[in-house]
């Protein structure tokens, strides 16, 4: 990429190809120029990011609970904002009757889930 | 029974072999990382001074500079540590010159508050002197080259543009071609033949005399 540093005579720089030349070459001197501590600095910088790459990258350790967070963060949202099941209406003044009966009954329960059965033996009857 | 015998001499054989596959697998892959690094550490070594000029030239101030050289060669080993050493030269002269820019951007926002506030006054005699070379922070190897063309051209470069400036040293120094000065700087390559024809020709004006 850039040409080694070159005496600074007096050369016509009468062409743009030596004019270039010649700045590259005082661009690369003034590399050679810098301070020692420039220098010292400049290496400490690229050893500081090279240990950096050299680091196994540590496993986000917050992470999960963060999930975790979240997911409970939802879940009571999702209750709070979860509506009452009303029932569309109630029922009457019969269908309470019957439901009283139901359960002040002491049939077993075998007897209802055979209704109707019981219902057809009882009409085929008649 | 002798083919079940068989059979499980084969895997054990296959079990073997992948066995052995997978320990030299890992050793090329450690080999290679290695590789990388080296790589990554060759390259940056290659290039901090020339960047470092880049920035401090730009900037005009040496801890910025150091500081931008050290975004770039931190961004660089995060983000691309792991492409191979020849594409490592336009990805790391491109986070420089975002770096620069970034800079440039702050540098800009800050003297427009400081003008509104009325410290313009106050700063700008600060930042004269601040721009001015101070002769005991350089040996005197370094000295000795600033008196000559060298200071002349560190003159010219700074009271260039900054994207002329940027655009020349990519090119003219870094050696990139205008297509890849483009992707660095971020812009068309009509504006790189623009920019760097412009600040050739102005250079050439202002160091006639120390090139003649």
């Amino acid at each position: 990429m850039s040409e080694p540093s070159i005496p600074d005579t007096k050369v016509p720089a009468s062409s743009e190809a030596e004019f270039l030349r010649r700045v590259r070459a005082d661009l690369d001197r003034s590399c050679s120029a810098l301070d020692g501590q420039t220098l010292s600095r400049l290496n400490r910088i690229r050893h500081a990011a090279l240990e950096r790459k050299a680091q196994p990258r540590r496993a986000p350790v917050l992470l999960p609970f963060g999930g975790l967070v979240t997911a409970v963060v939802l879940v009571f949202a999702v209750m709070l904002n979860e509506p009452t099941q009303v029932p569309d209406a109630l029922p009457s003044g019969a269908e309470q009757l019957e439901y009283l009966d139901l359960l002040s009954s002491t049939e077993d329960l075998d007897f209802y889930e055979e209704l109707e059965f019981y219902q057809w033996l009882a009409d085929s009857s008649i | 029974m002798s083919a079940i015998l068989t059979l499980a001499a084969a895997r054990d054989d296959a079990q073997a072999m992948h066995g052995y596959d997978g320990d030299h697998a890992a050793e090329r892959r450690e080999s290679k990382v290695l590789q990388r690094q080296l790589g990554l550490g060759n390259f940056l070594a290659g290039v901090e001074r020339r960047a470092y000029r880049m920035a401090r030239i730009a900037t005009g101030n040496q801890e910025e500079a150091l500081d931008i050289v050290q975004d770039a060669m931190l961004k660089l080993v995060e983000k691309y540590g792991d492409k191979p050493e020849s594409e490592l030269g336009p990805l790391f002269f491109r986070i420089l010159q975002s770096r620069i820019r970034d800079w440039y951007r702050r540098s800009t926002v800050r003297n427009r508050f400081r003008s509104w506030l009325g410290m313009a006054d106050e700063e700008d005699d600060e930042d004269a002197l601040q721009l001015v070379a101070d002769p005991a922070g350089k040996t005197p190897d370094e000295l000795l080259a600033l008196q000559g063309s060298m200071g002349a051209l560190e003159d010219a470069l700074a009271k260039l543009p900054l994207r002329q400036q940027q655009v020349f040293l990519l090119r003219a120094w870094e050696g990139l071609d205008v297509k890849q000065t483009a992707q660095v700087m971020g812009c068309a390559e009509g504006s790189v033949k623009t920019h760097y024809s412009r600040a050739l020709a102005t250079l050439r004006e202002r160091l006639g005399d120390h090139y003649l």
